[in-house]
């Protein structure tokens, strides 16, 4: 993204996120469109006020100051601004002649937006998409393939816990012959897990990955087993914690109990939030062992140490589940050593607060 | 993971079949009560009784399988019901088409 | 004759003379001393007393001159190991072995070798794909890669019009629809229709029609073509085609290539197998997909569809929408499960969407539409059933007015615009398989910003949460709508979709359907809303 993109897209993304702020879906899609007549490129109007609103969306949210409910309003906000930007004439896609692209959610991934916004940006480079849309099945994604044989799938994931989805995801593609561009944050900052999984292309946004199909088509990599990629899954260390989440969970609420007495006062209320949140946490473990990576656990920690700063509720209590899990995963060291590296980094958080 | 149901069928006498589901009966589970009802049939006994005293959970897959028995049977489904089974029957508007009892011993001696 | 080794003394040349092989015999400045009868046959230049270098090959010589101990090459047709020794009191000796036949069995493994591994790569990329225009690229790029300098693939001949895909080595394959006549090139309709080509030194490349060949490929040296077999009628024919001076393609190349072509037809025709299948599957699905809900007549419509991982793209859950058939009228929408999966519940769901948009414009009462849709759907040979949910909507001002009934289904959510969630109360009987049908119909007012949510079973049923085992549960889906009041309609499914789906986790569930009806925050003027409303209708 150029300055002066930015600086000429400004005032249109503010405008927008007012509109969104106010739920006013009529005030948001005359935003764009008015953006649109001005000047703007439609690729600009997408990616740099359209997904710059829903970044800010996000950040709000992680700031508390957009509560989860008017996270989803918002998105849905958006989504009509991009409806009503790829239904103006000025948008009509291309004879798709520079080849066809699937573009699709891992399964279980429910944020839509920044691949929608991958797709339009497609249609408008040239290319024929298929957009497949949220939570689409790898079996679903397959025969879809089957049937159009198109040149490449754009994968997007959000969520790091959707990571052993994603990789299924790929080798199916790959196995059908289709190479697979990987794209989201559940991939990593600098794209390393979609590399972990073989995924033969990653690109950090939408633009990127417009750039990279334009420049040159990736090659489908070799039919593969996950346990190819990753050797070390034979340690079944991810197998078995995944399995017993819930035996894991119940244990880690127990264990809490015991070490710090206030938590048997918990409300119904606060006890379900308390196991959800050691839910999480447990989720994010498992896929930091499948692509063997503690930094994916303890960017998740850090995250979430943030997360409950904002919200005004001590950080703390993440260091006394660290502990606890810790205790229940003695016979799994892969495990231990990534709950170690994660509880001594948020230790150092919580002792000497940043912000 | 969760237990499968265990479905377990006795004859009282030469006219009843009695199938007793213990467990939750979701489309995994519902197959091994296909079994037994068909079994039930093939022996051509006239009155098929569905004991789900113990019966903790069930889902469209097993109303299926009920109202198929029904067809053929005469069929009485003894209790005391479980709420998420009650629950199934009543918003499904199939309790008034049902013979349920309060327990197998009613519905073995009517 | 056993011999005592003793280290010095020279073999007596008899020894030597009876040698079958070959042995040469120098002195220290490299000039041959002796050689037997075997060494005269395959080397008659050699001289005693000549430099070695005159009389054998120049491997040979080199080798010696460079003191290696063992060397090969050729003379004249065959080939030789060399190995040399170093009798006393000084010189060498060099020993040959004829390797001809070994070398030959070993190239031939070799290319075996090579044919083999090109066979399982060939398989692998063939197998890969279901598609059959993919497959056709993949075979001629194979075939231009491995066999010839280029590869025509051509696709079953059709009453006029032939796919052409073109590979040469090393580039991409091209697909042309070309109106020729493969009767253009000998053999190639017999190899369409399935009968065994001409070999490939009875064609004359010089008469190949330029449609056969690749733009910029040159005059072409020689040809083969085979058929691609396949079940039945053979999906089409495979032409290699060699550049001049690249030699005429050998019996064994031909029949290496008709095994090559054997694989090719067979995924072919898998894939066109399957294209038909998914075809047909297809066709009957599409009409079954839930419609993509918009706002209609000042009612805002979403709907989320999230189908059973394990099966099909279609499965029991499913949700439609009827426009109202007069201005100012009611809007019809749907929302039901039908027992089952797979086509057989898609036959059925077709059959209650399709009976439900001719019936409903006859009959407005719900209860009477459900009994004329039981009657409809009672079969003496099955007991397969639905459940549903039928509203009816209407736009009066800001207000929606709706009609809601339920035909064994679970009952909608009404989320008030403080927040309150109440439950419709509206219940029925399940449709399809019971004699008589009953149900009650339930009428309220939505609001600006009041959300009705229609759901299926997979929704609340949803196994998961922290504990991996509890259900997600009306009270929880109640309590997630009690955060969405005053919510556009995607919204709300969006927030539903979320809660559920992390709920999940990477769990199994069944299919999982919501539909909302909300009434707008912001009612707008009316159809002269003029610029800024892309697709939705006023």
């Amino acid at each position: 993204m150029t300055d002066t993109s930015v600086s000429r897209s400004a005032p249109w993304s503010d405008r927008l996120w007012s509109s969104v702020l106010d739920g006013d879906e009529r005030a948001a899609v005359d935003s764009v469109l008015d953006a649109l007549d001005a000047g703007l490129e439609p690729q600009s109007v997408l990616l740099d006020v359209i997904a710059a609103t829903q970044r800010r969306v996000g950040e709000e949210w992680a700031a508390d100051r957009l509560t989860v409910a008017q996270e989803h309003a918002a998105t849905a906000i958006n989504e009509r601004a991009v409806a009503a930007l790829s239904a103006h004439p000025a948008c009509r896609p291309g004879p798709g002649s520079r080849g066809r692209i699937t573009v699709a959610c891992v399964d279980g991934e429910w944020h839509a937006l920044p691949a929608r916004l991958l797709a339009e940006v497609l249609r408008l480079d040239g290319w024929r998409v298929d957009f497949l849309g949220a939570q689409v099945p790898s079996a679903h994604l397959v025969t879809h393939l089957h049937r159009t044989g198109p040149d490449a799938v754009a994968l997007s994931g959000s969520l790091p816990t959707r990571l052993p989805t994603a990789h299924a995801a790929v080798i199916a593609c790959q196995s059908a012959s289709v190479p697979v561009l990987a794209g989201g944050a559940a991939f990593g900052t600098d794209g390393r897990y979609a590399k972990r999984l073989r995924a033969d292309a990653w690109a950090p946004d939408a633009r990127a990955a417009v750039n990279l199909l334009a420049a040159a088509l990736p090659k489908p990599g070799p039919a593969h087993q996950a346990v190819d990629a990753l050797p070390h899954l034979s340690d079944h260390e991810y197998t078995m914690i995944a399995s017993a989440r819930s035996k894991l969970v119940q244990d880690t609420m127990a264990g809490m109990a015991d070490r710090f007495p206030p938590m048997r006062e918990y409300t119904e209320l606060q006890r379900r939030h308390t196991a959800e949140d050691i839910a999480h946490i447990v989720d994010h473990l498992a896929c930091a062992l499948y692509v063997d990576d503690d930094r994916l656990f303890t960017d998740f920690l850090a995250w979430t140490a943030g997360i409950l700063t904002s919200r005004r509720v001590p950080a703390h209590s993440l260091v006394l589940a660290l502990e606890t899990i810790g205790l229940q995963l003695h016979d799994f060291p892969r495990a231990c050593g990534f709950v170690r590296t994660a509880r001594e980094s948020v230790a150092r958080t919580v002792s000497s607060p940043s912000s | 993971m969760r237990p499968d149901a265990t479905v377990v069928t006795h004859t009282a006498a030469d006219t009843h079949a009695v199938i007793a589901i213990a467990g939750e009966v979701d489309c995994d589970a519902a197959p091994a009560v296909e079994t037994a009802v068909a079994e039930a049939h093939r022996s051509g006994v006239r009155r098929l009784v569905l004991d789900l005293a113990r019966t903790t959970f069930a889902d469209s897959s097993f109303l299926h399988i009920v109202l198929t028995a029904r067809q053929h049977h005469e069929l009485l489904v003894a209790g005391p019901l479980h709420p998420a089974v009650q629950r199934l029957f009543d918003v499904t508007g199939t309790t008034p088409h049902l013979r349920i009892t309060d327990g197998l011993d009613e519905a073995l001696g009517g | 004759m056993k011999t005592r080794k003793v280290p010095g003394r020279p073999l007596p040349d008899v020894t030597l003379e009876a040698s079958p092989h070959p042995v040469v015999v120098l002195d220290e400045a490299g000039r041959v001393r002796s050689s037997n009868t075997a060494a005269t046959l395959v080397f008659p230049a050699l001289e005693t007393g000549a430099p070695l270098a005159d009389g054998v090959p120049a491997w040979l010589a080199e080798a010696h001159a460079r003191g290696e101990g063992t060397a090969h090459g050729a003379v004249g047709d065959r080939t030789f190991r060399a190995s040399r020794s170093a009798p006393a009191p000084g010189g060498a000796a060099w020993w040959f072995t004829d390797t001809t036949e070994q070398s030959a069995a070993e190239e031939a493994l070799r290319r075996e070798r090579g044919r083999t591994a090109f066979l399982v790569e060939a398989s692998n990329q063939l197998l890969s794909s279901l598609n059959a225009r993919r497959c056709m690229d993949t075979t001629a790029q194979l075939a231009a890669g491995h066999l010839a300098d280029a590869a025509v693939v051509l696709g079953p001949s059709g009453r006029r019009r032939i796919h052409v895909t073109r590979a040469v080595r090393g580039g991409p394959a091209t697909r042309e629809l070309l109106a020729v006549d493969p009767a253009e090139v000998p053999g190639l309709a017999d190899a369409l229709a399935g009968f065994p080509a001409v070999p490939s030194r009875w064609i004359d490349a010089s008469t190949v029609p330029g449609w056969l060949v690749p733009d910029g490929f040159g005059p072409v040296g020689s040809l083969m073509i085979t058929s691609l077999p396949g079940n039945g009628a053979p999906p089409g024919a495979l032409v290699l085609l060699r550049r001049e001076g690249a030699g005429p393609f050998s019996e064994g190349e031909e029949g290496f290539a008709r095994v090559f072509a054997a694989r090719a037809g067979a995924a072919i025709c898998a894939a066109q197998l399957y294209a038909e299948q998914s075809a047909v599957a297809d066709l009957l699905t599409e009409d079954l997909l839930p419609p993509v809900l918009e706002r209609i007549d000042g009612i805002e419509l979403a709907g989320g569809y999230r189908p059973s991982r394990d099966d099909h793209r279609i499965g029991g859950d499913f949700y439609d929408l009827y426009p109202a058939g007069v201005p100012g009228g009611e809007t019809m929408v749907v929302l039901g499960d039908v027992c089952g999966k797979g086509l057989e519940a898609a036959v059925l769901t077709g059959r209650i969407r399709t009976t439900l948009q001719a019936l409903r414009l006859v009959e407005p009462d719900h209860e009477r539409l459900l009994e004329l849709l039981n009657g409809a759907l009672l079969s003496s040979r099955h007991t397969r059933y639905a459940t549903l949910v039928l509203a009816s909507v209407r736009r009066t001002g800001e207000v929606l007015r709706l009609r809601l009934t339920s035909g064994g289904h679970p009952a909608p959510l009404i989320v008030r615009a403080d927040g309150g969630v109440e439950t419709a109360d509206t219940s029925g009987s399940l449709i399809g398989a019971l004699p008589e049908v009953q149900a009650t119909t339930y009428s309220t007012e939505l609001r600006p910003g009041e959300t009705c949510l229609l759901f299926s079973d997979g929704i609340t049923e949803a196994r998961g949460g922290p504990f991996g085992r509890d259900m997600f549960g009306e009270e929880r889906l109640s309590e997630a709508l009690s955060h969405c009041a005053g919510m556009p309609a995607e919204a709300v499914v969006e927030h539903v979709r979320m809660l559920a789906s992390d709920w999940l986790g990477t769990g199994r569930h069944d299919d999982m359907a919501l539909l909302a009806i909300t009434a707008p925050r912001r009612p707008r003027p009316g159809p002269a809303g003029g610029q800024g409303h892309g697709r939705s209708t006023a």
